[in-house]
């Protein structure tokens, strides 16, 4: 994976705090960031077309962040949106992704989070074309046949399983968050009362590491899950 | 647009009862242009035989029997403007004719010089008689045809023209029935696609100077009003939701770095745990404006589409299974295919989490859970845990009722039923639960009609 490239940040966000807090975690993961206060300087400087991620505040003072995702857009700037937004409800969530933008984080959020969030709505502007097998340490996820292997050997996986794999090697060495896994793997916008995922997840687990020597899928405390090189 | 007969439009009703007020008048009318027709007639005719009886007594005075003979045979000869002859009888004392074109003598007092009305084939005709002499008495008479047929003319007339009249009612109200009809139907359909959830739907004709045209604006005016009120109620909502979760994301933010800079294990469990303390706060934040949310959309069906059920129960079945089987349950999925119902996809899975989540809590391990899907549509969700008792059945399904606040997961409000029943009402499902025995049933179905 493309991870020694920095990831270049536009954030726009009108709350000073929060801005701050959001500059701070990207400098400390590592990635450069930009910040605009509103949604029409936000645009001036998406306008360069420099920036991998462009994180944009639901609620901004004059042109609304919803605004601005229709102008950047309007304007044929790709870059991935992702929203932040104090409103958290799933049904803003959808109303957010019907919108246009990539992903949806509702403050207040893990860092770690807002992190992995970033990572992999750059990894899927850069992967567009997903490959038929994609490799990653001794696994091997068979895309079009729908099948995992792990040291040449076949793991009998439900479709299911087999979908959370595929997510997991696509996202190979981040952090997935519990969020992530429930929107994409279950089409779920808000978060069941019950550990659903983690026990899911769980099962996963034992399929990859059972009679091999090396766990692969570690857990990040309190955020999610990490697919490792075994 | 609703299609319907005259009689069943307040405009038909309008429409058909002045054809009838217009018909009765103008029968009325025609009965008094008749009657005063026959009066002036019969005036004009006793007039006239007034004066023929006086010329012909001085003829008898002055001429003699002979003479008045000779003029009653000139008066018979002679041809009158209205094509009707007068009719005449010279009798002696016994009711003999002498001359006239009477055969019998009327039953007129000669004496008293009666007047009257006589029939000859049929037809009216005025007379009097009259004394001359001892031996001679006379009759003059004058058929009144010639004003029957101006009042048969006249009646004719009547006829035409409230035929007319009637035809010309019932087209123009035809038409300014539909025309009114259409109007108010405009007012009608847009309250009935407000609704049904289009709420920009307003009633056309809104300029018109009369009182549908009034109709249809405060129609609309208060359509305009309801909108403002649905966005204002959002908006209060959403301004809510973020000036509550800015300063908590500023809160988490901080505590954040205290845990980043405290080596002290006791401090950092503490922060953790405040920490949590928002989470919560957030997501009963969250309940709270969803429960809100959905309560406000009851019967609002924008966005909604026909939602498959037995997907959703397939896919919760998959998702859930799992857990099932770390927390020792047996869980069971029994989904007919293909149980379609036109809803907020999101709300529905949430309102199936709700229950799955609320057995799985509940049920101890080695206990038993059956989601079930079939047509109607009908959910239900049952465990053979505790199950609730009589008293809770209803209550439960309020906010922040707990029947057991040692179990489940920690920071739980006591909203999820409350949120579960919000939505089964959004999509006009009732929620109830009954008795498994042992352990809890929910039942989600359509409402009963009246419920």
């Amino acid at each position: 994976m493309a991870q020694a490239q920095t990831i270049s940040v536009l954030l726009i966000e009108d709350d000073p705090e929060t801005q701050a807090n959001i500059c701070d975690i990207a400098v400390q993961n590592g990635m450069t960031i930009a910040s605009a206060t509103n949604g029409d300087e936000g645009l001036r400087l998406a306008a360069s077309g420099a920036h991998d991620v462009i994180i944009l505040d639901r609620m901004l003072p004059g042109l609304s962040g919803m605004d601005v995702i229709e102008r950047l857009r309007a304007a044929d700037i790709g870059a991935p949106v992702l929203m932040l937004s104090a409103l958290g409800r799933a049904e803003h969530r959808i109303e957010g992704l019907e919108s246009g933008v990539d992903d949806y984080l509702a403050k207040p959020f893990e860092p770690a989070e807002l992190v992995a969030r970033i990572r992999a709505l750059r990894r899927r502007a850069a992967n567009q074309a997903t490959s038929a097998v994609i490799l990653f340490g001794d696994m091997e996820c068979h895309v079009k046949a729908r099948t995992a292997h792990r040291q040449g050997r076949h793991i009998p996986l439900s479709p299911k399983e087999f979908e959370l794999f595929r997510y997991f090697m696509e996202n190979a060495g981040e952090v997935v968050t519990r969020d992530m896994l429930l929107r994409h793997i279950w089409k779920l916008n808000f978060d069941p009362q019950t550990n659903v995922v983690d026990v899911n997840v769980g099962r996963l687990r034992r399929k990859l590491e059972e009679g091999f020597a090396t766990p692969v899928l570690e857990t990040v405390w309190g955020t999610g899950y990490r697919l490792v090189a075994g | 647009m609703t299609h319907r007969s005259l009689l069943h439009s307040v405009f038909g009703r309008l429409t058909l009862i002045f054809l009838a007020i217009s018909l009765a008048s103008t029968l009325v009318l025609y009965l008094a242009v008749a009657r005063t027709v026959r009066q002036q007639s019969r005036q004009a005719l006793a007039r006239e035989i007034d004066t023929d009886l006086a010329g012909l007594s001085d003829i008898y005075a002055t001429g003699g029997k002979a003479e008045l003979v000779a003029r009653i045979r000139d008066r018979l000869v002679l041809e009158r403007a209205d094509g009707e002859q007068g009719w005449y009888l010279l009798a002696n004392a016994a009711g003999q004719r002498i001359a006239g074109n009477l055969a019998v003598w009327p039953e007129l007092s000669a004496e008293r010089s009666q007047a009257g009305t006589i029939r000859i084939d049929g037809h009216g005709i005025h007379a009097r008689a009259t004394m001359l002499g001892p031996d001679a008495r006379l009759v003059v008479g004058r058929s009144n045809r010639g004003a029957e047929r101006l009042v048969e003319r006249i009646g004719g007339a009547f006829l035409t023209t409230g035929a007319v009249l009637a035809l010309l009612s019932l087209l123009g109200g035809y038409a300014s029935t539909r025309r009114l009809g259409r109007r108010v139907d405009g007012v009608n359909a847009a309250f009935a696609a407000v609704r049904n959830g289009d709420i920009s739907a307003r009633a056309p004709g809104d300029r018109a100077s009369d009182e549908l045209g009034t109709l249809a604006a405060n129609t609309n005016h208060m359509l305009d009003q309801v909108t403002r009120l649905i966005e204002a109620q959002r908006n209060i909502s959403d301004q809510t939701a973020h000036e509550i979760r800015t300063p908590l994301m500023h809160l988490d933010t901080g505590l954040l770095k205290a845990l980043d800079r405290t080596l002290d294990p006791a401090v950092a469990d503490m922060l953790g745990k405040a920490r949590q303390e928002i989470r919560g706060v957030v997501r009963l934040l969250d309940s709270l404006l969803d429960i809100a949310g959905t309560e406000g959309m009851k019967g609002d069906v924008r966005g909604l589409n026909m939602v498959d059920l037995s997907a959703i129960g397939e896919g919760l079945a998959d998702l859930y299974s799992a857990s099932a089987e770390e927390l020792g349950l047996s869980f069971e999925a029994q989904v007919t295919p293909g149980v379609n119902l036109r809803g907020d996809e999101m709300q529905l899975m949430r309102l199936m989490t709700n229950l799955l989540d609320n057995a799985f809590k509940y049920v101890p391990s080695g206990g038993h859970v059956l989601l079930r899907i079939g047509p109607g549509p009908r959910i239900m969700v049952a465990d053979n845990g505790p199950g609730i008792p009589i008293a809770d059945r209803e209550r439960i399904f309020d906010r922040y009722v707990r029947l057991d606040p040692g179990a489940g997961r920690e920071g739980s409000h006591g909203l999820g039923l409350a949120l579960a029943r919000a939505i089964a009402q959004r999509h006009h499902l009732a929620i109830h639960v009954e008795d498994a025995a042992p352990g809890a049933r929910f039942v989600v179905e359509p409402e009963r009609a009246g419920a």
